[in-house]
């Protein structure tokens, strides 16, 4: 036993060093860390250009930053600028293009080059004690032969010892890469050479990177995102362009990568996928050997052989150690898991997530599920299946008891009748919830109601009575919505009923399952509300009421303006927040009983009924990398949101609404942009003023969202939902021939009652299955 | 010895006109759905879903009618299945594979056990006939698990072995011949025997040529079956997407998809379309009868 | 018929090896997994799950549905290919033409077409349209009881084909001499058909029935995407009992199920072959 537990803690040591180091870039003149936009390598090291210090860092083999300022000497620019304006004046370039202090870095052996980011104007750089003297070279020519309208930009440059070589892409009016062209020029007589980047196929490059005997790697896509780009390897001088997979026969890349650099010390070239590295050299299948965390800085291959990636953050890696990462596979209807393990903490799992019914099989998740059971296949490590196979799963056994400290904790303050579905006997979690929520309720705004001078009392507590207050709204409140500009729904009243017609129809649904003879009692108390629901849109409707039309502020752009909502809108809403954040002092809205389950009740004599519903992971017990599979579900199990797991848990802390996150950034921007304030000039200042502004304002709308938990309202929730019975999980399982009968109801050809007796029917069958 | 007796070709009576009127409507009745199905297959999305959602009108005084032909001819949806999911090609030429080789493996098989099983005596004969029996009736889903249990064992699975090798041996077919064999009267044999022939012997001069038209109706079911194989695929070759026939892409059943799924059945169909027109004939030239002297 | 040829186990071997293995390994597999609870652990419970099947009030009403409409489908499918299959085997030339029209509908893929039948069946399609012109009501052809219709009419279409080309073999080995025969002593059409095709051809006729029998047994497909899990009572069959089951990973249920079906079948396919003198004729 000993063994082994020194051999896994040496195994954990050598994890920990095959990640990457990490140090900070220097710190800027302005808060935080300087932002190396463009590097180079240089000597043992690197130097790389930092646009908003104006300054040039040089990073020597001991990781130590010297700064130079950045001195220009623009000699002879404004001639060759005004030329090249003029030439460019049939493309969409504008002065503030040219006044842009960005640019590329490039390096030939000892000789510094800056490339201007729009004009390609070239400067070369001499460093002295603490400055760097750039001295403007010349604008080369670098417009395509055709015309083409649209911006440009240079988006890499570098050299080797004799040309400098100068990639720009051509963004269509779009926006998108419509052409990308690679310019060299001699540093001698900066003669230009246009080397051409057409590729085969539907395929264009929008990146360049030097390779090796005279060619080049070009990231390249089809289409207009690059979510297949692959790699190309193109031969400048014959032309002849081929994948990156076929150029080096038998690696084995992924689908879909973008290309990083290339490592001339050990003759690979570094990909990534997301945020995996890959090293990918002729042969063998592509190596990982780490994660970055930044998924956008630049990478260098430094002398010594180490892949530093740069941006404001600088990691370092060793491209020749291979870091094993586990795949696991999960098998999804189509939502992806939250918290997937790529770009997370856990740098050794890798997550594929592999949809169900896709166009083959046509068979969802669960149904998958149930046939890798039966065959006892390890093809898939995780499920996610919907919340209400979890009886089937947990009788069967099939899965893996999720023991952990989280989970067992998690498990002990779940509802009475949430543990009873989703734990085992012994207190460990067989499933892991994720996403379930409540789907049947109907809230009110507190404000509102206040303003049409609403009671409790007289707001409706059942089906029956809602139809009633929506009846006589006009003639009741019409006016008082009118002054006041507050509508009846949150959506349009025709698409509220929709809803609201879905709740009772789950509501029976569920009722039919749970307690078939009280749904048989009050069958036609029942099938007239759903009659109502037919009805009440056409009857309503003759009145053309702007209260019963989507609120105004809805129907601009921007919803959800903060700066609207610190006015009541709208009476009634279905999307609260999940419950307990409800509970709270200062939130302007409530639901729409107080009895605990918070549904309206579908009949006078029946209790309210909940309907949960949502998804869960399963871990498949056949897999073959269960400890990893385990693992994952921790990570997810800790880094669940607040409120995808409030409506389960007892004494769940009350979720943040979006807007006191919101809050919290904004007065973080405030900081930020006052900050500036004090030494910004000119346009930038007046900028930075609207948007603080705007901030201000935003801040004050979000204030009457801001709350604080009230502990009583708490425990009365607490209470009553430990005691109440008639909560169940949704019912899909029959749901498939319910909505065909559901379908005719609405085409009218089979009324309320039949569709009861429908929902009867199949429920009895259910049951007696 | 054995002279090969063609039917005279009668011509025909006026029944025989009836009945060629008679079958050609039947035919016609028949070929609705398909027809139906290859015109729609050029009706555009929306047009299809605008007429899939027209039904279930319950109003008295409206018929479903029924488009005959597409305001535009669309065939994006052809475009879409052969040229974005390039896959087509592929899996067209693996069903080809699976239904050649299961073709080959079944002649090579059933008709040779089906002989033992019909024209000899031994003990035991009426048990494996009646296992042969229960083991058409039961559902696939049945006995799936412990075949796949079984497959593995044998390393079998993702490969196309395991597809193959058990439709070769399928029972449907070996029943269906030995039925066949049993109704061969029994003087063509014995007229056999007398020149000294063996069972084997027997079984490849004197049954198989007499079995032509069954083997060639089984050949023609058999492939019908191979082409059409779902589960299995599904099942063995789960981890092989690139393995998987032409019949699995276009198994799922969806309306809003509607414009695919009847052009994916087109394009499903005309192939074993062409198979059946230009090579039965051969299969089943005529018919020919072979009778003693 | 050989008698106490050694050959013939030889000739057997291939055939019975594969069987073996592929089909009553699992076979006799499948009875183990019907004797076990279905848990990870696999208990062993003996006959538990036959008796809860056997008593379970869906499993007969599927049981009761399945061997219904075997029984409408089955004689039915028999006797339209045997008259066609005459029909065409009095017109030779066409003969093969027809034949190969008849088998197409067994090459289509199920889910296409379930889609054309939904929209000729529909409440305004053309059937309806027919019977309105020949006088009659509409009929709600796509719910409840008259459900059963358009699933057995499906099912003649598709598999007509299939019988239509097995008797067509079979009547080809009657030797024309015996209609020429007969017609000279005046029997009609019908007559000829029935004394003297069927009797010589008593082997296929017998496989024609099962079969078609058999195939009845598998009309799942349309059922399910017509009516859906759960559908009126009078189309819920047994292939729907064990799909659903097997959608909540009741294994068990449905190779129980399965079994108990076969052995029903077994029982009456054995009074079949047992009443019928279909065996190889004994010398």
């Amino acid at each position: 036993m000993k063994k082994v537990l020194i051999i896994l803690a040496l195994l954990l040591c050598l994890a920990f060093l095959a990640s990457a180091e990490t140090f900070d870039a220097p710190k800027s003149v302005y808060e935080g860390n300087a932002f190396l936009r463009s590097s180079a390598v240089w000597k043992d090291g690197f130097i790389s250009f930092c646009p908003p210090d104006e300054a040039i860092f040089v990073c020597d083999e001991n990781r130590v930053f010297h700064k130079y300022d950045l001195v220009y000497d623009h000699t002879g620019y404004d001639e060759e600028v005004k030329a090249f304006l003029k030439k460019t004046d049939a493309l969409l370039m504008d002065t503030e293009f040219i006044e842009n202090g960005n640019y590329n870095i490039a390096v030939s052996g000892d000789r510094i080059f800056l490339v201007h980011l729009y004009t390609a104007a070239i400067y070369e750089v001499t460093l002295s004690d603490s400055q760097a003297h750039a001295v403007f070279k010349c604008i080369p020519e670098y417009l395509p032969d055709q015309k083409i309208k649209g911006i440009f930009s240079v988006e890499n440059a570098w050299a080797d010892d004799e040309k400098i070589y100068i990639n720009v892409n051509f963004h269509g009016e779009d926006g998108y890469v419509e052409l990308s062209v690679l310019n060299c020029y001699d540093l001698q007589s900066f003669a230009r050479e246009n080397c051409d980047l057409s590729l085969p196929g539907a395929y264009y490059a929008y990146a360049a990177q030097p390779y090796k005997e005279g060619k080049v790697l070009l990231q390249a896509t089809t289409g207009k995102s690059s979510d297949n780009s692959i790699v190309f390897v193109k031969d400048l001088k014959t032309g002849e362009a081929e994948p990156l997979s076929d150029y080096l026969s038998a690696a084995a890349l992924p689908a879909a990568y973008t290309l990083m650099t290339y490592d001339a010390v050990h003759d690979s070239v570094i990909i990534r996928d997301y945020d995996l590295l890959y090293a990918v050299s002729e042969g063998r299948p592509a190596m990982p050997f780490g994660r970055i965390e930044d998924i956008s800085p630049q990478a260098l291959i430094l002398k010594n052989g180490q892949l530093f990636t740069i941006s404001k953050m600088i990691q370092v890696f060793d491209p020749t150690k291979e870091m094993a990462v586990t795949h696991l596979s999960v098998l999804t209807d189509g939502t992806t898991p939250p918290n997937i393990a790529r770009g997370s903490n856990i740098p050794d799992i890798e997550i594929d997530v592999k949809e169900a019914g896709g166009t083959v099989s046509g068979q969802s998740a669960f149904d998958q599920f149930a046939n890798d059971m039966t065959i006892a296949s390890s093809r898939y490590d995780i499920y996610i299946v919907p919340i209400q196979m979890a009886d089937n799963i947990l009788d069967k056994g099939y899965y893996v008891p999720i023991e952990s400290e989280k989970a067992k904790e998690m498990a002990e303050s779940m509802y009475p009748f949430v543990s009873e579905r989703m734990a085992d006997e012994n207190g460990s979690l067989a499933i892991l919830p994720i996403q379930v929520v409540r789907k049947n309720t109907l809230g009110y705004d507190v404000r509102a109601a206040e303003l049409l001078g609403l009671t409790e009392d007289d707001l409706p507590k059942t089906y029956a009575e809602l139809f009633e207050f929506i009846r006589n709204f006009d003639y009741d409140y019409g006016d008082l919505a009118i002054d006041y500009d507050i509508s009846l729904f949150k959506v349009t009243l025709g698409r509220a009923i929709g809803l609201i017609r879905q709740s009772i129809l789950q509501e029976t649904i569920a009722l039919s399952r749970i307690d078939r003879e009280k749904l048989i009692e009050n069958r036609d108390e029942i099938a007239r509300l759903l009659d109502d629901t037919m009805k009440i849109g056409k009857e309503v409707s003759d009145v053309v009421a702007p209260y019963f039309a989507i609120p105004q502020i809805f129907m601009e752009d921007y919803i959800d303006a903060p700066e609207h909502l610190s006015e009541p809108a709208f009476l009634f809403t279905f999307d609260l927040s999940p419950l307990p954040s409800s509970h709270v002092e200062h939130y302007p809205y409530k639901y729409l009983t107080f009895v605990s389950s918070n549904a309206l009740s579908l009949t006078d004599a029946l209790s309210p009924v909940g309907i949960y519903s949502g998804l869960a992971m399963v871990v498949n017990p056949y897999s073959e990398k269960i400890d990893y599979a385990l693992r994952y579900i921790d990570y997810c199990l800790e880094n669940m949101e607040g409120r995808d797991k409030a409506d389960l848990l007892m004494n769940a802390e009350p979720v943040p609404s979006g807007y006191m996150q919101a809050y919290e950034s904004h007065m973080q921007a405030i900081e930020r942009n006052e900050k500036q304030l004090e030494y910004e000039t000119g346009k930038e200042r007046r900028e930075t003023e609207e948007f603080l502004e705007w901030l201000y304002q935003a801040c004050e709308g979000m204030i009457p969202f801001l709350y604080d938990v009230d502990q009583n309202a708490l425990d009365i929730y607490e209470k009553d939902i430990e005691t109440a019975s008639e909560i169940w999980l949704d019912m899909d399982a029959a749901s498939e021939p319910i909505n065909a009968a559901f379908d005719q109801f609405l085409r009218g050809s089979v009324d309320g009652r039949q569709l009861i007796d429908r929902i009867l029917e199949v429920s009895r069958m259910v049951g007696l299955e | 010895m054995k002279k090969h007796f063609k039917r005279k070709l009668k011509s025909l009576s006026p029944g025989g006109w009836v009945m060629i009127c008679v079958m050609s409507l039947l035919c016609a009745l028949i070929l609705i759905p398909m027809a139906l199905t290859f015109l729609y297959s050029f009706f555009s999305r929306g047009e299809i879903s605008a007429f899939l959602s027209e039904r279930g009108n319950y109003d008295e005084s409206v018929f479903l009618t029924f488009p005959l032909s597409p305001a535009p001819a669309s065939i994006g949806q052809y475009y879409e299945i052969f040229i974005e999911d390039s896959s087509y090609l592929k899996f067209f030429l693996n069903s080809v594979f699976y239904t050649g080789m299961i073709l080959l493996g079944q002649a090579l098989i059933v008709p040779l056990t089906a002989y033992a099983l019909s024209r000899f005596s031994f003990r035991g004969r009426d048990l494996i006939f009646f296992i042969i029996l229960i083991l058409m009736i039961l559902p696939f889903q049945v006995t799936m698990a412990p075949s796949v249990m079984m497959l593995r064992k044998m390393n079998l699975m993702d490969t196309v072995w395991a597809v193959i090798l058990p439709m070769c041996f399928s029972p449907l077919y070996i029943f269906l011949i030995r039925q066949f064999m049993v109704g061969i009267p029994n003087e063509l044999l014995e007229a056999g025997m007398v020149d000294g022939v063996g069972p084997v012997r027997g079984f490849i001069h004197v049954i198989l040529p007499v079995c032509k038209p069954v083997i060639g109706a089984a050949c023609a079911l058999s492939f019908a079956d191979s082409w059409n194989l779902v589960e299995q695929p599904l099942l063995y070759l789960a981890n092989r997407e690139d393995l998987r026939p032409l019949s699995v892409m276009f198994n799922r059943i969806s309306t809003d998809g509607a414009d695919i799924a009847f052009a994916g059945a087109t394009l499903y169909i005309l192939p074993t379309l062409f198979v059946y027109l230009f090579f039965q004939e051969n299969i089943v030239s005529g018919i020919q009868l072979t009778e003693l002297k | 018929m050989f008698r106490k040829k050694k050959i013939v186990y030889l000739l057997l071997l291939p055939g019975l090896t594969g069987l073996a293995l592929f089909y009553i390994g699992p076979f006799i597999g499948g009875i183990w997994v019907s004797l076990t609870d279905g848990t990870l652990q696999n208990g062993f419970v003996g006959f538990d799950n036959y008796k809860r099947v056997l008593s379970n009030e869906m499993f007969r009403l599927g049981l009761k549905n399945t061997l219904e409409l075997s029984v409408i489908c089955a004689p039915l499918i028999w006797l339209t290919s045997f008259l066609i299959a005459s029909m065409l085997s009095s017109i030779q030339k066409y003969a093969a033409g027809f034949r190969n029209i008849l088998l197409v509908p067994y090459l289509m893929p199920t889910s296409a077409m379930l889609i054309i039948w939904t929209l000729l069946f529909d409440y305004g399609g053309c059937i309806n349209r027919a019977l309105v012109f020949f006088g009659f009501d509409r009929v709600l052809w796509l719910s409840e009881s008259a459900l059963r219709v358009p699933i057995v009419v499906m099912y003649i279409w598709k598999n007509m084909g299939f019988s239509v080309v097995l008797f067509l073999s079979a009547l080809s080995q009657i030797h024309p001499s015996l209609y020429e025969y007969a017609s000279i002593e005046g029997a009609s059409w019908w007559e000829q058909a029935f004394k003297i095709t069927m009797p010589q051809i008593l082997p296929t006729a017998f496989l024609v029935f099962v079969l078609a029998w058999v195939n009845a047994f598998k009309i799942f497909k349309e059922a399910y995407f017509i009516g859906g899990d759960y559908p009126s009572p009078e189309i819920y069959t047994l292939q729907h009992y064990m799909n659903n089951k097997f959608s909540s990973l009741e294994y068990q249920d449905v190779t129980t199920a399965a079994y108990l079906f076969a052995v029903i079948v077994l029982v009456l396919f054995a009074l079949m072959y047992l009443s019928k003198s279909v065996r190889a004729p004994e010398e």
